[in-house]
């Protein structure tokens, strides 16, 4: 069943190995154990000769000397235990003091052979598993390397999600260009909840304005563009992490746009109802009024891409991207406030002011 | 034939496989611009990335809890120790090696420490559609390099169990448990010998 004839006549084999499973062995062998092998260490004279503490002393320089120059050795695999290993005391408690010093783990051995018969206590490293002793020179090194890693990698990534931009930027400049067309490193994602992007016919486009307001009105697209125009440059974020500074957007204030419907008194939001059914999201009144809030025409100096809500949108820069709604068709003042929109029902938050929580 | 990989360690292997590509297949609809505009219907693929997230760390819990601890313990203290020979190894000298050659280790060590990645950050994407305090920069940044790099590292895996004929007879021991003891004995000797040694 074993190799012993590779080994000294006193080599040991584990039957178990580390702190708790030396423990373990130790309580359950119990007294029988530990008198045997102390019965054996007094009988050997060498080491019974010695004070207790200059044993100790003498397993943990060991022990150093095994971490340090215990890789080297282990092509030499199975050779029998040096002698400050394998013969120690069994009061384990205070060799786990002294062996964890010198980066060693205790272990429980036991003669391979059936004679002498004590078992024996020696300090193992933990990578030696259940195997013979054969390995027990693996350095503390060599253990902990993978865990290392492991931990290291984690706590990066961690560290990553609050450095993100920076790695956005460090990404973008690792993955080349043709890639970077596929795979986005930065700029704009187009999502769509429906079975595709709308493409909206300009001439047949209608928006229509309705709901608490005085004139129901309905605009084509050339009406649009007669509105007063304004253009503003404004950072886009998404709630799903990625951002687009600086977009330069030109259409039209929710003031001007109004004008002709007249808000009903009682009025105190708009719901925004988009050609990708059943995408929905509402603005309150002073929300949509804000000074860098507008119904979008054009983008970076070009009429709106299908992709970006051709011909017209909603930019809310202060809100995450989800309330600026695309594609828009109807505009219908509310007198409640409880309109939740698509995402909302789906769990985002109703609130998407970025970076705070102002409430609705 | 000598054993290789119990059926606990076949089973968390083939569950990670199993989630990985259902949420990679899901995921690139979601992060690929092309991909998206072709499949679009955003909460429906998001819904399905999502549940197979939550069916992916069930079952990974359920394999810890039920199978063979002590043998995944085991498995782990092998695949953590990178000792001389793995370090020799890595560098491309013909070292022998354990149960776990140090590419396998290292391989390891990075799927599991992915893992946990994929997991915060997708949580955190989760939460901070929900609570915009936990929306942090990088969040979306990490879960894309992480799918980056492991399509790339799954790539090497399929490669090396799949196509390359002096190393795909590993597949065998992690799908019926077992493999060739020549095999063994050129790819991993010192297993072999530790295994004699008991």
């Amino acid at each position: 069943m074993t190799g012993h004839g590779q080994h000294d006549p006193r080599a040991v084999g584990l039957v178990a190995d580390g702190r708790d499973r030396a423990g373990e062995a130790l309580h359950r062998g119990a007294e029988q154990v530990r008198s045997r092998a102390r019965r054996e260490l007094l009988a050997d004279e060498d080491v019974a000769a010695e004070p207790l503490g200059h044993r100790l002393g003498r397993l943990a320089r060991a022990g150093q000397r095994a971490r340090d120059h215990g890789s080297r050795r282990l092509v030499e695999r199975c050779e029998p235990l040096p002698e400050e290993l394998r013969a120690v005391p069994a009061r384990s408690g205070q060799l786990t003091k002294l062996v964890g010093l010198a980066g060693l783990r205790l272990g429980v051995a036991t003669e391979v052979d059936a004679h002498p018969p004590p078992s024996i206590v020696v300090a193992l490293p933990r990578a030696c598993g259940t195997r013979p002793a054969c390995c027990y020179n693996v350095s503390m090194h060599d253990r902990t390397v993978g865990r290392a890693a492991f931990l290291g990698l984690v706590g990066a990534g961690v560290a990553g999600l609050f450095l993100g931009r920076d790695a956005l930027g460090l990404l973008g400049k690792v993955v080349p260009n043709g890639v970077e067309s596929i795979v986005p490193t930065g700029g704009w994602r187009i999502y769509t909840i429906g079975s595709s992007i709308p493409r909206l016919d300009p001439e047949a486009y209608r928006l229509t304005i309705g709901g608490a307001v005085e004139r129901p009105v309905t605009y084509t697209l050339d009406d649009l563009r007669s509105l007063p125009r304004v253009e503003q440059v404004s950072d886009f974020k998404c709630v799903t992490g990625w951002r687009v500074d600086n977009v330069r957007w030109g259409g039209v204030r929710f003031h001007d746009l109004l004008a002709d419907a007249g808000l009903r008194p009682g009025a105190k939001t708009l719901r925004f109802v988009s050609a990708e059914v059943p995408y929905d999201d509402t603005l309150t009144l002073p929300q949509a009024f804000g000074h860098d809030v507008l119904l979008a025409l054009d983008m970076d100096g070009q009429p709106l891409s299908h992709g970006h809500g051709y011909p017209a949108r909603v930019v809310m820069p202060r809100m995450y991207g989800y309330k600026s709604v695309k594609w828009v068709t109807r505009i219908e003042a509310r007198t409640t406030y409880n309109d939740l929109g698509y995402w909302e029902q789906n769990g985002y938050d109703k609130d998407a002011w970025i970076g705070a929580s102002n409430g609705f | 034939m000598i054993p290789r990989f119990g059926r606990t360690e076949r089973t968390l292997h083939w569950v990670h496989a199993t989630g990985f590509f259902a949420m990679l297949a899901t995921g690139l609809v979601l992060y690929l611009p092309a991909l998206s505009e072709l499949v679009a219907r955003r909460n429906l693929v998001k819904n399905l990335h999502i549940f197979s997230a939550l069916a992916w760390a069930l079952a990974i819990v359920l394999v810890i809890a039920l199978g063979d601890r002590r043998r995944l313990a085991e498995d782990w203290r092998e695949i953590e120790t990178l000792d001389r020979d793995d370090r020799r190894w890595l560098r491309g000298r013909p070292v022998a090696q354990g149960r776990f050659n140090a590419g396998q280790k290292v391989n390891a060590i990075v799927t599991a420490a992915f893992a946990v990645l994929f997991a915060i950050s997708g949580f955190f994407l989760w939460l901070g559609e929900r609570d915009h305090r936990f929306i942090f920069d990088g969040t979306g940044t990490v879960h894309d390099a992480l799918t980056l790099i492991s399509v790339g590292l799954v790539s090497g895996h399929l490669y090396l169990s799949l196509i390359h004929p002096a190393t795909r007879h590993a597949l065998r021991g992690m799908t019926l448990g077992e493999v060739r003891e020549d095999w063994a004995r050129e790819h991993h000797s010192k297993w072999l010998d530790d295994r004699r040694g008991l």
